[in-house]
């Protein structure tokens, strides 16, 4: 048990002792605030049910009709509970982490799907950062696309807070690296 | 006859919920950052789900089965 709750020494797998963790960052709150907005649609239909159904029909508080909608509340109320805390957890476990030697990636797609996906700064070779919407313009999040040497495939910071500051570091950690390291420029 | 469908249907859904809920802790203090706010914010969870399971055990024992 003590093991278990042990303080963490490293962040995602494969993490080198002396590895530097500049930034580990996930989701703009703004984009949890939109799914938990069309959770809370789903609180107003109990709501709705309680001030607007049950006065119409008065035959609802009537037994056995009313313990059969007690009942159906209280089991719709713990299916809301399980849905905000999976909406939470999903938004959680989502992250990226930059460090002083590669980006990692750690998505978890679903509650069964876990991936990380890492590659090293020196194998970069284009970074965008991207802000579109009232939404991302206003709260300042947008998305960081980084291209890597030989793969098609971009690796992709979905919204995160000032995408421009991380497409900044990560241009900057690059540029640290030992001249050994880099790729040899294109002329 | 009927007590017994609802008796099912209530338990299938219930125990859907706990092996869903089950998957979700065990998501959370596997890939979680911190496990300490992992089981703090689980336990939390845990609390609210079996208040919420009692409440409608008390409710579903309560309905008024129809005698056949």
């Amino acid at each position: 048990m003590s093991k278990f709750l042990a303080k963490r020494k490293y962040l995602f797998p494969g993490q080198q002792a002396q590895e530097k963790i500049y930034l580990v960052t996930r989701r703009h709150w703004i984009v949890l605030m939109k799914e938990v907005a069309v959770w809370l649609l789903f609180v107003a239909i109990l709501l709705v049910a309680d001030n607007f159904l049950t006065p119409r029909f008065p035959i609802l508080n009537e037994s056995p009709y009313a313990q059969i909608l007690g009942l159906l509340k209280t089991v719709y109320m713990m299916f809301l509970l399980a849905a905000l805390f999976s909406i939470w957890i999903l938004y959680y476990l989502n992250y990226q982490v930059v460090t002083n030697e590669r980006i990692v990636d750690v998505t978890q797609t679903n509650l069964l799907h876990h991936t990380t996906s890492e590659f090293h700064l020196s194998r970069t070779q284009d970074v965008t950062a991207e802000i579109r919407g009232i939404f991302g313009n206003f709260f300042n999040y947008g998305n960081v696309y980084v291209q890597t040497a030989g793969e098609t495939v971009r690796f992709e910071f979905d919204r995160v807070p000032n995408p421009h500051q991380v497409e900044k570091l990560i241009l900057d950690l690059y540029e640290r690296l030992p001249d050994s390291q880099k790729r040899p420029k294109e002329w | 006859m009927i007590k017994l469908l609802a008796e099912i249907l209530f338990y299938a859904l219930m125990l859907l919920l706990a092996v869903y809920s089950a998957v979700m802790i065990y998501v959370l203090l596997r890939f979680g950052e911190s496990k300490i706010f992992g089981f703090v914010l689980s336990a939390f969870y845990f609390l609210l789900m079996v208040s919420f399971y009692a409440a409608a055990s008390v409710q579903f024992e309560n309905l008024p089965f129809p005698e056949i």
